[in-house]
């Protein structure tokens, strides 16, 4: 039965005359993991220090459980809370090995049970081999699958992440970002984690919240922010996304590069102007002498070539396409709606 | 003109340690200088001699009718050595006892700068020496101007080298109003100078020193720095070392030794130490403890919380950084004979008093390894399910012990040496190391004041070396 973990309502949070965090609210289902994701300075990583209650919020509340964590009148610290953190920086203790560090959350346990919860993350994490180690001696990965270990030793109800993969390097950040999913989805942890890079949030969580300026814009599962995205804002954040603009005429909406399709029927009324968002792979390009649009520039980049595409208007638009050969900067082109692509369309 | 004279030896003692501390601390901290350990504990030794054993070992030494003059005559017919009193006694003495204060402040910061900004400058086409002059030591300035900070204000108020001297600065003139003329306005008027220009050396210092950060950001861990081989240069490098060594420690302990041997041998009855070294440890052991219960929580409060309390509760221990020892026993002294029993010539008051004059000391030892303690060690404990208290116990408080350990070795050592605060606040017939070599040496009973003086150079260079190669093992 899905059952609400954590819900924050209303709450801010100021640094003298910066407001880091302005009236948010968002809540978290058991089991669930929910990637907050924005650009840096949104005010992620305040939030995150709300709720394990390493700072106190100026205004709202906090439930975990339907406890109060923290509100007008009360205030649970943060040893007090059942809520784990996992550091960007992985802060493992440096006067102490590996197994003392997973011991540290557990010296209210006896010896047996504590032997038991060691050797359960130790072999979730794989890590048995590194144990009499300190910190200085492992690598980032390693690293992070210790302060990952520590924090699941104590059997937190909820767990937080702090751009946990940002300081490991790019071949390694797919290989235990998938590490860290499994692990997370065995121990069953709800698991809130902060980050910047759209790839790390859509892969590894059930929901994305997208943050921006202190607040929650949208919490949706990963595909629908990417498709169904609310704002322009969101649209850039949850994806490379260029604008065209344009006048709605019934399902269409009428630019310079001819009738699109729109998604979403009948909100705007007959003359409205719009703009569309257009992702990379929603365009088809067709040479053409006398085409409408012209490509300006061009990135091999493997797997596909991206294309930066003048429309009539003068708006730039990316495009990818998986062939390079026929295409090439100065080329006249037309631009058309891939089949069966349809657009979201937002106010002027 | 006293006011001048002052400032005159503050300056070039602080100039001279700075000559002397620079290339040694360089040589041990980026050069692949030999026998690095043994120099390393031996050139920071000097700070346990006092400043008046300092001196009057260096008059038995070479004064008018010294040692060496005795030594001397004989092959040289030489009847009189020149005059070391005054200027040039002062300033030798003062140099070669304050210089590791300055090499203590530059290897603090050495060991943190990222080795990776000395590699980039040699990528970027400058050579060794080049690295050294235009990317190290550029960055070492704060620590040679806190070192140097630290001399002149010792300088400022040092009374025993430059009253056994006979140069007349503040001290000695304020020393001599209150002990020979009782003339307590005088003496009043004139430790409110020394306070001024004591404060505006501190000023002074925090003026050239600019916002600039102390010390690196980056908290990431730092890989041991480069080593760079000194080839042709290691003799001439372990020559200046030893020659700095045969002065500040060498010629002082012979010396001492000398005139144990010679007071031994006249038949001079040895003089029983065994309560003024009591003294000295009860009186050391107990300030080194007030202090470090004072620093702790402070240097926490400041660092870890800023905020206007916590800049005036730092700043407030800073006071004694900037008021000569002799200032405020002085003040203290007016306090306790206005108030007497049950605070006048109390141990108390002593305690007080060098507890008040070495704050600073501590503190700024364990504030600046503070500030290297992530703040996120300490979060992560707490989300790991430990309170406040048991963070700091577990977490802090381990991660503090070398900076706390030689916190504690170098009050216990400055108060060991502290001569003008025992003087006049120390209760009746209290007797320490310090106040029995005084009174001999100030009468010129050099033999009777050697087995105080060893005793005393003995009991504090334990801990200082205990600490040392404790801080030394680090990495």
């Amino acid at each position: 039965m899905v059952k609400r973990l954590l819900h924050c309502k209303n709450i801010s949070k100021k640094y003298g005359s910066i407001t880091a965090i302005s009236k948010l609210s968002l809540s978290i289902n058991n089991g669930e993991i929910l990637s907050i994701l924005g650009p840096s300075g949104c005010g992620k990583t305040t939030l995150l220090r709300l709720i394990a209650g390493l700072d106190s919020p100026d205004e709202g509340y906090i439930t975990l459980n339907d406890r109060i964590l923290v509100n007008g009148a009360t205030w649970v610290p943060p040893h007090q809370r059942e809520v784990g953190m996992v550091f960007q920086e992985f802060a493992l203790f440096p006067h102490m090995t590996v197994q003392e560090n997973i011991e540290f959350g557990l010296s209210k346990l006896n010896a047996e049970h504590k032997a038991f919860r060691v050797k359960t993350v130790l072999d979730l994490t794989r890590i048995n081999d590194l144990k009499q180690r300190f910190p200085s001696e492992l690598s980032g990965g390693q690293q992070q699958r210790v302060a990952l270990a520590r924090t699941l030793s104590t059997q937190p109800e909820l767990l937080l992440m702090d751009e946990p993969f940002s300081n490991l390097d790019a071949g390694l950040r797919s290989l235990v970002r998938e590490e860290v999913k499994t692990i997370l989805r065995d121990s069953d942890t709800a698991t809130i984690f902060v980050t910047h890079d759209r790839e790390e949030a859509f892969s590894i969580s059930d929901k994305v919240a997208i943050m921006l300026d202190g607040t929650i814009h949208q919490v949706d599962p990963p595909d629908k922010i990417y498709f169904w995205p609310n704002t322009k804002d969101v649209a850039t954040l949850s994806g490379g996304c260029d604008f065209i603009s344009g006048k709605i005429e019934n399902d269409f909406v009428l630019t310079s590069i001819g009738k699109i399709p729109i998604r979403v029927i009948g909100e705007f009324r007959n003359g409205t102007e719009v703009e569309i968002a257009i992702r990379p792979n929603d365009l088809a390009m067709t040479p053409n002498p006398s085409g409408n649009s012209r490509v300006i520039r061009k990135e091999f980049r493997g797997d596909d070539t991206l294309f930066w595409v003048e429309s009539p208007s003068g708006e730039i638009i990316c495009c990818k396409h998986k062939i390079h050969t026929t295409l090439f900067a100065g080329l006249r082109i037309d631009l058309s709606p891939e089949k069966f692509v349809k657009f979201n369309v937002f106010p002027k | 003109m006293i006011f001048w004279r002052s400032i005159i030896l503050a300056f070039s003692v602080t100039s001279t340690c700075v000559v002397i501390a620079v290339p040694i601390a360089l040589l041990i901290t980026k050069f692949d200088l030999k026998y690095k350990r043994i120099w390393e504990v031996v050139t920071l030794l000097p700070l346990v001699i006092p400043s008046y054993v300092g001196a009057y070992l260096l008059m038995s030494a070479m004064g008018p009718k010294g040692l060496f003059q005795q030594i001397l005559h004989p092959i040289f017919g030489i009847e009189r050595m020149p005059s070391l009193y005054g200027f040039a006694g002062a300033l030798i003495t003062l140099s070669l006892l304050n210089f590791p204060y300055v090499l203590l402040t530059i290897r603090g910061t050495i060991n943190q700068l990222d080795p990776a900004q000395e590699e980039s400058s040699r990528l970027l086409g400058l050579n060794r020496l080049q690295t050294l002059l235009k990317v190290t030591l550029p960055q070492l300035r704060p620590a040679i101007l806190s070192g140097g900070l630290l001399v002149s204000l010792y300088t400022l108020s040092d009374f025993g080298a430059v009253s056994l001297m006979r140069y007349k600065t503040f001290t000695w003139s304020i020393y001599n109003q209150y002990g020979a003329s009782f003339d307590m306005n005088a003496a009043a008027l004139l430790s409110v100078s020394l306070c001024v220009l004591a404060t505006l050396v501190v000023y002074f210092e925090s003026f050239i020193r600019g916002n600039k950060k102390y010390f690196n950001t980056s908290m990431g861990t730092l890989r041991a720095p480069r080593v760079m081989k000194l080839g042709l240069w290691q003799i001439p490098s372990q020559i200046f070392c030893l020659l700095l060594t045969i002065f500040s420690l060498g010629i002082p302990t012979s010396i001492l030794c000398y005139w144990l041997f010679r007071g031994l041998t006249s038949g001079e009855s040895i003089i029983n130490v065994f309560e003024s070294a009591g003294n000295s440890l009860i009186l050391a052991s107990l300030t080194s403890i007030c202090v470090i219960a004072v620093v702790l929580p402070v240097s926490y409060l400041v660092v870890r919380y800023g905020g206007i309390l916590a800049t005036i509760v730092e700043k407030s221990c800073f006071v004694g950084f900037a008021l000569p020892s002799i200032a405020v026993s002085l003040s203290l002294v007016f306090l306790g004979s206005r108030i007497g029993y049950p605070i006048y010539q109390s141990m108390g008051l002593l305690v007080f008093a060098c507890a008040l004059l070495y704050l600073p000391t501590g503190l700024g030892s364990v504030r600046s390894s503070m500030l290297h303690i992530s703040p996120k060690l300490e979060e992560s404990s707490k989300t790991l399910g430990k309170s406040s208290l048991s963070t700091y116990t577990k977490i802090t408080l381990p991660l503090l012990r070398p900076s706390i350990l030689m916190g504690i070795a170098i009050v216990f050592l400055v108060t060991m040496k502290e001569l003008p605060a025992v003087l006049m606040l120390s209760p009746l017939d209290f007797h320490t190391l310090t106040t029995d070599i005084w009174t001999y040496s100030s009468e010129a009973f050099f033999a009777k004041a050697a087995v105080p003086s060893l005793t005393l150079l003995l009991v504090s260079s334990i801990p200082l070396t205990l600490a040392m190669l404790k801080s030394g093992l680090r990495g």
